[in-house]
């Protein structure tokens, strides 16, 4: 594919994307700080749960209950600020 | 006992000339070396006795992949630390790591006793459950975890670790047990070092999680020129990144005039 053509398949994905987080995505938050960490859409695909969106934080996340996943942020700082 | 600090860059002879000036002068106290990584000619050109070149083949990989500390940490203990038992820690940065006050070794040694540190770090942290990228890079790598698992003092050894590799400080005892360790599996330094120093049994702390001393040091998102001058007027002790030229002039046009 040309590099114009790739380029634009690029700008379009990202807006599509970021349409579709800023639109139908919803915020996860830090479970220790309560600040909002990313907006995410969660899909099912071809036996994974993908969780778009979340590349933009910097996170943590395990299982809280059988079927519930907890988030927290990695950087201290960044946390700390939060519950301050 | 002596901290050695390292000052790691790629820089032209003059540029690190003005740099090691600048350091030596709001820390005369402070023992300050070179472990250049650039140009064989820009090394020769520095007439500073305590340097050492490192060529170090993983550093000409695509950045963020598989740079390694093993060739860094074997030159300078052999030119620097194996002779000399007055040096107890080591603190490596990079020279976009920019020191703004003299009492910087002070403060990171009473940082190491309070948290009886062996490895100090900006989020030098677990990393194993993250989406940190180098942590789902490896964290089925076969060698790796084989090698973990081989060397590990704790039970779990799938667990990982990183930190950020501008500026750490590390104990003289957890370069030694480094650099005891006949092979390493191809990895990134940034994990590597702090998974390695966890699994022989040393003590790995996240600066941030202590103190404020790595405030204004992150990954990315470079400082300006006036952010600089503004930090350093405001009596904080790191920065991190700031590249630009004008950089440790200005730093020296304050330090001065204080």
């Amino acid at each position: 594919m040309p590099l114009q053509e790739r380029l634009r398949v690029h700008t379009l994905r990202t807006i599509l994307k970021w349409s579709a987080l800023t639109g139908a995505g919803r915020s996860i938050h830090c479970e220790i700080c309560g600040r909002e960490l990313f907006k995410g859409i969660p899909v099912v695909w071809r036996g994974r749960l993908r969780l778009l969106g979340s590349a933009a934080g910097f996170v943590r996340v395990d299982w809280d209950g059988k079927n519930t996943l907890a988030f927290r942020h990695v950087e201290q700082e960044v946390c700390k600020a939060g519950s301050r | 006992m002596t901290m050695l600090n390292v000052v790691m860059t790629h820089l032209r002879a003059p540029a690190v000339r003005d740099s090691l000036r600048y350091l030596q002068d709001i820390a005369p106290e402070a023992r300050f070396a070179i472990c250049h990584v650039g140009e064989p000619a820009d090394f020769s050109e520095l007439e500073y006795a305590d340097k050492v070149l490192v060529d170090d083949p993983s550093f000409r990989l695509p950045p963020r992949t598989f740079q390694s500390f093993h060739e860094t940490f074997a030159a300078l203990y052999d030119r620097f630390v194996k002779a000399d038992p007055t040096i107890d820690s080591l603190y490596l940065f990079e020279y976009d790591h920019m020191i703004l006050d003299g009492r910087f070794e002070e403060r990171i040694k009473t940082l190491a006793v309070e948290t009886d540190a062996d490895l100090l770090g900006k989020t030098c942290s677990e990393r194993t459950g993250t989406n940190w990228i180098h942590y789902v890079r490896f964290r089925r790598d076969e060698r790796l975890v084989a090698h973990l698992r081989a060397i590990s003092v704790h039970e779990d050894p799938a667990r990982m670790y990183g930190c950020l590799g501008n500026g750490f400080w590390l104990k003289r005892a957890a370069l030694e047990a480094y650099l005891s360790v006949d092979e390493h599996p191809p990895c990134y330094g940034e994990l590597y070092l702090p998974t390695l120093l966890h699994h022989l049994g040393f003590r790995v702390v996240d600066v941030d999680a202590h103190s404020t001393l790595y405030r204004h040091v992150r990954a990315d998102g470079e400082f300006t020129l006036s952010e600089l001058v503004r930090l350093k007027h405001e009596g904080h002790t790191f920065v991190h990144p700031y590249k630009g030229p004008s950089g440790i002039p200005a730093l020296r046009r304050i330090t001065e005039s204080a």
